[in-house]
């Protein structure tokens, strides 16, 4: 064996690893599109894989655009639990890496990113005029339960934390109807309050108690708050409350057979609430006392129902299928009399609809 | 024509050609007997780790070093952390790993964790492709990982101290001797590793990831007479380690430590009838995460006996008692079952050419009906000549899996009469060689069937319910192949091994609301891998470098492209050289790992560093020359 063997070989060897680490460099050309006017979906990606995306839908053209954020990784990041509008930015909201990520509402090019030791599972973000209410979980416990949830208030502009608001736990969904805002805590159930705070000073100015595990929240075209509740782990009823939300005063309270999801959304003209039990979607008009005994929607199609909105324009009814999680998604979408209308693939695990 | 019948006859070969030799292993004045495991194997593909990578990646993990010799990915959850196996297109839990005849893995989670398991606590590591459980039993349906104690005296004295990238050391320790009918090897290890790499996505320091681990184990054999012995083996090991934060810094704070003990005894006798060999193993495992112990005890009993028959019929036959006691914090009890087998093994040469060999297991398990597990090989040498032979090789089997204890026993939706896995496999292939080159081509089928899956149900009042149910199935088609050249000129010598496996792993059948999940390869399982390991010598140095490719690998169940991780192929140089002074030996190796700074994942998230350096100095002492 002599010397130009040996370099040959390594040469012809280093020219072999060469050629297949430059294959994996490609770069992909990206259209130039606008999402300012369609339907956003919103998936949490396969849990832990950071593959949670944002897929825009034009319910006109019927065309979809997968993936419309992209982080250094090619995604949203880790389980994208929601979005939120301010002016030009959108916000999306990574429970799983601790992170709001902020990008340019239009073409959802990133801006910044947010993270903190604070925000620890991060849900939702509302808005109150230049300040972010954002819902965190904040760490387990030993027992893996929450004892330390809180209201984070940033500057909306800067990101710059302005104030915590400490909350009963599992803080979850948010709402401000224009005075007051909304914070349920469901608790994983264990749980019976939705806090009420005035955004002005940040004060907590009334505690809600309602049962077990109170979620979403929906205004009606009478102003009054909607709140549905899952009950606590096995449970095998959930309940609707109508809330007159400025004096707190509970008008209403139906009982729902069988457990809820926490989806609530009302119809284009907010007269009526839909809720999901399993596969069934019912409406109940605002009026009611009690809740329907038969299904609006049986989505018998969906395999793993993970998502339910209406959209303001058509009336038309958004539901995601999660499959297994692991795998992409579907959306389905029903006219507003309840009968189908098409479905489409989706990101991971689409956990919800935002219309624009 | 005569092709087509020896087919037909399923015939092959001996690639065990060198397994022959050792029928019987020779020791200074005594001679124990026993046909090697392999021997019953015909026409499987049955191949040892490569001694020399063995030795210079003495600090690295089996999860790491048999990728390079064989087509194998591994899933790595990061840099020395939890590593799973793929083997021929299989699930972690499809492979067995067996440690001086034991099951060692997870009886709880059903795989072994590859990255508990140093390459330096074991002599000699091989692997079986295919399946093998009318031999090896539960869960040798892509392969069994076989893991032996020897009894080698010599060196006397071995010790290993390496220092590598990020704070990591590595440090062991073996000695042998023999004294009239007793040989005793003790070792020890340790290493630790700060694991704070630079990662090569964002420059950022791997936060969260440091690992030590170290370990004893003890060897004795008392020679009782010139045919009768017992072995002891034992091993202990505990490991420690940070979760590896994944790449977008999420602030971690999982912590995982493994303790295992691990202890196999064996009577051997033989007489003019034949030779018996009984068994008594204990394992004790204790894997503990963020303080929650899950620990799962086996104590195992196995007694065979192996004669000549007539006709030239070779002959085994044995049985086996496993008691399996888990003590999990996540269930309500604790549980015991006990598992036991019978089984037969044939061998007959029927020529120099021709052998074939007969497995047959029945087990008997609580909760369902054990399927009977026969394996058929064969393999027939159609060239014989000194200068080159052809063999051909072929083998079918059943084999099967027992659900895990979490399948059985996890509290409310576990199911003891969930069925067992069980596959179908059958390949052939041959073997060419002539002179110093050698090429290894097969082809294996295998169809997996009831596999157990967790699916959410929905349970009064619409929660859902997560639940373990025999409902997938696999398909698995594919090709190995393995080429090894080798070529000494004066006082140089080079060869040249290079491995490749095509393997489509597509599921076959699902419940109608998973159907999107068929016709698709099975996530991280890589259509393609390739491996070339070339080892230079020159006098006392030498140079080996490896190169290692894995095609795209599927991260979500449906295949989709924008989920999958890319392909890479990471490159490995060492150089070094072994300087003697009579009975000591002196060696060096300095390696580089990942020379291109290939950025690449095996588990998505769990970043791996980029090039980084490792050096070695051994020093041995060998037995004084007789």
């Amino acid at each position: 064996m002599n010397f130009k063997k040996f370099r040959s070989t390594i040469l012809f060897l280093s020219l072999i690893a060469g050629a297949v680490a430059f294959q994996s460099c490609e770069s992909d050309d990206e259209k130039e599109v606008n999402f300012e006017s369609g339907v956003l979906i919103v998936n949490e990606g396969k849990f832990q894989a950071g593959t949670g995306t944002v897929d825009f839908y034009n319910p006109n053209t019927g065309e979809s655009v997968l993936n419309i954020f992209k982080n250094d990784e090619g995604f949203a990041g880790d389980v994208l639990q929601s979005i939120t509008f301010y002016n030009d930015r959108a916000f999306l909201v990574l429970n799983g890496d601790n992170k709001i990520e902020v990008a340019n509402s239009k073409d959802f090019k990133s801006i910044t990113a947010y993270s903190a030791p604070i925000l620890d599972k991060p849900r939702y973000v509302q808005i109150v005029g230049e300040k972010a209410y954002v819902s965190v979980w904040g760490p387990y416990s030993e027992t893996w339960s929450l004892d330390n949830s809180v209201v984070l208030v940033l500057n909306a502009n800067t990101m710059a934390p302005l104030d915590t608001i400490y909350t009963y736990d599992g803080t979850e969904n948010l709402l401000y109807d224009g005075k007051y805002l909304f914070a349920s805590n469901n608790k994983f159930g264990n749980s019976s309050i939705v806090l009420v705070i005035d955004p002005t000073d940040n004060s907590v100015k009334h505690e809600l108690e309602l049962s077990a595990g109170p979620e979403g929240l929906v205004i009606d075209k009478n102003n009054k708050l909607w709140v549905i509740t899952t009950g606590t782990y096995g449970a095998t009823s959930g309940k609707l409350f109508r809330v007159n939300a400025t004096t707190f005063e509970i008008e209403e309270e139906i009982t729902i057979e069988g457990q809820p999801s926490g989806d609530l959304a009302t119809n284009a003209a907010k007269d009526e609430i839909l809720y999901r039990v399993g596969k069934n979607i019912y409406k109940i008009a605002i009026g009611a006392t009690s809740a329907p005994a038969e299904a609006f929607i049986n989505a018998s199609d969906v395999t793993k129902p993970y998502a339910l909105n209406v959209d303001p324009k058509t009336g038309d009814i958004y539901v995601g299928d999660a499959n297994d999680n692991a795998s992409p998604g579907e959306v389905f979408i029903y006219k507003a009399d309840g009968t189908f209308k098409t479905s489409f693939v989706s990101g991971i695990s689409p956990g919800q609809f935002i219309f624009r | 024509m005569r092709l087509g019948i020896l087919f037909a006859l399923f015939i092959i070969n001996s690639a065990l050609c060198c397994a022959q030799q050792r029928d019987s292993i020779v020791l200074s004045q005594v001679t124990v007997y026993g046909i090697p495991e392999d021997r019953f194997l015909v026409g499987s593909s049955y191949q040892s780790l490569d001694s020399t990578i063995q030795q210079n990646r003495a600090s690295q993990h089996l999860g790491e070093i048999l990728s390079i010799d064989f087509p194998i990915y591994f899933r790595n959850y990061g840099n020395g952390m939890s590593s799973g196996i793929n083997l021929r297109g299989t699930s972690p839990a499809h492979t067995a790993v067996l440690w001086n005849g034991l099951n060692i893995n997870s009886f709880s989670l059903g795989q072994a964790d590859f990255s508990i398991l140093p390459v330096t606590a074991t002599d000699e590591v091989s692997v079986h492709s295919g399946g093998g459980s009318a031999r090896f039993g539960s869960g040798a349906i892509g392969g069994t990982v076989l893991l032996n104690s020897t009894f080698d005296d010599d060196p006397v004295l071995d010790l290993t101290l390496e220092s590598g990238s990020f704070g990591k050391y590595f440090s062991s320790i073996q000695g042998a001797w023999q004294r009239k009918k007793w040989s005793f090897i003790s070792r020890a290890y340790h290493q630790q590793c700060d694991n704070d790499f630079r990662k090569l996505s964002n420059g950022e320091r791997q936060q969260h990831a440091a690992y030590q681990q170290g370990g004893f184990l003890q060897d004795i054999r008392f020679q009782i007479d010139n045919a009768k012995q017992i072995e002891w083996h034992y091993w202990y090991h505990k490991s420690d380690r940070e979760i590896q934060q994944n790449s977008t810094g999420v602030n971690a704070s999982d912590e995982q430590q493994d303790e295992n003990h691990r202890l196999s005894m064996q009577y051997k006798s033989n007489g003019r009838y034949g030779s018996l060999q009984a068994s008594l193993g204990y394992v004790h495992d204790d894997l503990v995460f963020n303080g929650e112990h899950g620990v799962v005890e086996r104590f195992s009993g196995d007694i065979r006996y192996q004669r000549e028959l007539p006709y030239d019929v070779f002959m085994e036959v044995g049985t086996s008692l496993t008691r399996v006691v888990g003590k999990l914090d996540a269930y309500e009890d604790n549980i015991t079952e006990d598992r036991y087998d019978v089984y037969a093994s044939f061998l007959k040469d029927f020529s120099d050419r021709l052998s074939i060999s007969i497995n047959l297991r029945q087990p008997a398990v609580k909760g369902f009906d054990a399927p009977f597990l026969p394996y058929v090989g064969a393999s027939y040498r159609v060239i014989d000549k000194t200068r080159m032979q052809l063999s051909l090789l072929a083998n079918a089997s059943r084999n099967y899996r027992i659900p895990t204890l979490n399948d059985r026993y996890w509290p409310r939706v576990g199911n003891v009469n969930l069925l067992p896995e069980k596959s179908n496999a059958a390949e052939f292939g041959f073997k060419w060689q002539r002179n110093f080159l050698s090429f290894q081509q097969t082809a294996f089928a295998q169809v997996v069937d009831q596999l157990v899956k967790w699916r959410p149900r929905q349970v009064q009042g619409g929660r859902e319910e997560w639940y373990p149910e025999n409902v997938m199935q696999v398909e698995i088609k594919g090709l190995e192949s393995r080429i090894a050249w080798s070529q000494k000129m004066g006082s140089s010598k080079i060869s040249v091994m290079g491995n490749y496996q095509f393997v489509k792993s597509i599921t076959s059948k699902a419940p109608l609301d998973n159907a999107y999940v068929i016709g698709k390869q099975l996530m991280y399982t890589p259509k393609h891998i390739a491996g070339l390991n070339v080892q230079l010598t020159y006098k006392k140095y030498f140079l080996t470098q490896s190169l290692q490719y894995n095609s795209r690998r599927a991260t979500d169940t449906a295949d989709t492209e924008m989920y999958a991780l890319d392909p890479f192929a990471v490159h490995n140089i060492s150089v070094g050289g072994a300087f003697d002074l009579g009975r000591h030996v002196l060696g060096v190796t300095f390696s580089v790992l990942n020379v291109h700074n290939q950025e690449y994942t095996l588990y998505e998230r769990r970043a791996l560093p980029g090039r980084h350096y490792n050096f070695q100095l051994n020093y041995k002492l060998n037995h004084k020359a007789e």
